[in-house]
């Protein structure tokens, strides 16, 4: 892929993000679901920019939709969406510099789903006490099941840009 | 290198997750509020209710199931006394003072429980 | 492979059902009361019609909001239907049942005492004495066209409305399919369904300390309201006077008991059992109890408890009676 294709293809991710993101907080509760919980949809935006893009880029989507959360949602929100985001980025990096070939996109989905649960419900303890983790089994066997879905939309986007020649 | 959509460790990383996710869960309900309440039930259905930490003083009570057992209660915990089934597995059980602890008679219906539930749902009055 | 992600996605979302996480609602106020919800198995929309469906309850029940009470009050006439008739209709019945000791016709005692204000005093015998003319059941007229009240009578269902107000919030969460829930309004408390497969643990407030539980009931699909003297009192010439009112005196009751919890498969039935029984006192609440099928727990004075034995399985408590 080419310097100004990755660009490109970064914003395409960041826009998609940030649409998803905005377009998910529409969208009803799951019924059985804690509070405040999401499919994800967005995340597979910075784990495509991650694994077809660059790391950085996987990073700087994650940053673009905190920002978007910050303008239209506020900070405690914004905090909420950047610690996941990162943390979530940052574990998608990871696995993909240190076992691509080993895991899957399923795999890498519910990683990153599993931490970024994770690092919100630690930056919701600031703000609510140690009952914050009172979630976390919750949020991670849920988010399992949520992180699958994004794998396999990840496995669908990854397929779409290499069929267009993009592989990287 | 290509990533697929499955990988074997996936399913790994996936179980990990789920395994976490229900430790904490157990973890959590057991270690929820402060008082260790027995349950006594016959069939399914609860036949006492018994706060094991109000316990000052030992008493012995009679189940009437299929089978008439004997339970015992004192400030230790409690136990099945005595029943007149065939194995006395009910007994074999003893004394039961931890939350999450199970004694059950099959012969009587008879399920003895320690439950971590100190607090209530709600209050009347 | 392929299969072997299908098992665990679905093995995730059986898990992740299995174990709904709660919804705990947060405190509103109805009825004049606090309102508070938890639910398992449905989210905020379901807490948001229940409570919705309470407010819309105190509208029509409620002798200081504009709806079915406030036009009985005012002397019109009520058709033959909505939530106010049918807890007139059952009041009139448990009136009958009680001998007059229940009675939605004690609003002027009410006001009297001073009770509906919140600056209780004790009343000029003049005053009781007007008060008492036009309390009694019997002024509640039912006609073709409806109900109406006669001899100027004035009704308050303040004493079934904190129930069938949880009852409203329990059929809301069953129309929403939840697993479970749980909802107090004031001391009336509505069970539904498990958490996650454990019944409900309601406390039954000490009469003697806000904050300890006389008892402990392990509950569920029932209702449950508390009658108690502690709740509303004031002292006056050395005395002490309460707001659960004798209709046929004018007076607080006085019979040995400080609190009643009754418990109920209808809401407004346990609210309006628990302040016919406290009136009533123990011996004759039995057979009335047994009528309505319904239990309950009682708090004597000396603080002695005693529980009808249907109930008695269910009670957690140091030491407690079980009446015959």
């Amino acid at each position: 892929m080419k310097r100004g294709e990755k660009i490109a293809l970064a914003g395409v991710l960041s826009a998609f993000a940030v649409a998803s993101g905005a377009l998910e907080s529409l969208i009803p509760p799951l019924p059985f679901a804690p509070p405040g919980f999401r499919i994800g949809i967005s995340n597979v935006a910075s784990m495509t920019a991650a694994a077809a893009v660059s790391p950085f880029a996987a990073f700087a989507v994650a940053l673009i939709k905190s920002v978007f959360v910050l303008i239209t949602r506020g900070t405690t929100a914004f905090l909420l969406s950047l610690a996941g985001g990162l943390v979530s980025a940052c574990v998608t990096v990871l696995l993909l510099r240190f076992a691509r070939g080993k895991v899957g996109c399923i795999g890498i989905g519910v990683a990153s789903a599993a931490f970024h649960n994770l690092a919100q419900v630690c930056v919701y303890s600031l703000i609510i006490g140690t009952a914050a983790f009172w979630y976390l089994p919750y949020l991670l066997i849920l988010g399992t099941a949520c992180g699958a879905l994004t794998g396999i939309l990840l496995d669908l986007a990854l397929r779409f840009i290499s069929k267009r020649d993009y592989a990287p | 290198m290509k990533t697929r959509l499955f990988k074997k460790a996936d399913l790994f990383i996936a179980l990990a997750v789920l395994l976490i996710g229900a430790a904490a869960l157990i973890f959590i309900s057991l270690s929820q509020g402060g008082g260790r309440t027995a349950v006594v039930e016959y069939r399914g259905e609860t036949v006492r209710v018994i706060d094991l930490d109000g316990v000052k003083e030992g008493y012995t009570f009679t189940v009437s199931g299929d089978l008439e057992v004997v339970i015992e209660v004192s400030p230790q915990g409690i136990r099945f006394l005595s029943s007149p089934c065939p194995d006395k597995r009910c007994v074999e059980f003893g004394l039961l003072n931890k939350k999450g602890q199970v004694a059950v008679c099959m012969p009587a219906g008879v399920s003895v429980r320690i439950t971590g539930e100190g607090e209530y749902d709600g209050v009347t009055g | 492979m392929k299969k072997a992600a299908l098992i665990l996605v679905s093995l995730a979302l059986t898990l992740a059902v299995s174990c709904a996480a709660p919804y705990r609602g947060t405190v509103e106020y109805a009825m004049g009361a606090e309102v508070t919800q938890t639910v398992w198995g449905a989210g905020e929309d379901c807490l948001k019609a229940a409570f919705d469906a309470i407010a819309a309850l105190e509208e029509d029940v409620s002798y200081r909001k504009d709806g079915g009470v406030a036009l009985l009050n005012s002397g019109g006439t009520l058709a033959s239907r909505g939530d106010a008739y049918d807890i007139i209709v059952k009041s009139a019945e448990l009136w009958r049942d009680t001998g007059g000791a229940y009675d939605i016709t004690v609003l002027p005692l009410v006001r009297a005492w001073g009770f509906d204000s919140g600056e209780p005093h004790i009343p000029a015998a003049s005053e009781l004495a007007s008060a008492l003319a036009i309390t009694g059941g019997e002024n509640i007229i039912f006609g073709a066209d409806g109900i109406r009240l006669a001899n100027g009578a004035q009704i308050d269902l303040s004493a079934a409305g904190k129930g069938a107000a949880c009852q409203k919030a329990v059929e809301t969460y069953k129309a929403y399919g939840a697993s479970g829930g749980i909802v107090t309004v004031g001391g009336s408390v509505g069970v539904f369904g498990t958490k996650n497969g454990k019944n409900f643990r309601i406390a039954v407030r000490s009469p003697f300390d806000p904050a300890g539980a006389a008892a402990v009931l392990t509950l569920t699909d029932t209702y449950i309201s508390t009658s108690g003297s502690y709740e509303k009192r004031f002292f006056a010439d050395g005395a002490e006077y309460h707001h659960l009112l004798d209709p046929s005196t004018g007076y607080p009751v006085h019979n040995g008991l400080i609190s009643v919890t009754v418990v109920c498969g209808d809401g407004a039935l346990s609210d309006m059992l628990s302040s016919a029984c406290f009136c009533m006192g123990m011996e004759k609440s039995l057979p009335l109890l047994e009528k309505y099928s319904a239990s309950a727990l009682f708090v004597r004075e000396d603080g002695a408890v005693f529980v009808t034995k249907e109930l008695a399985p269910y009670v957690e408590c140091e030491s407690y009676e079980v009446l015959p």
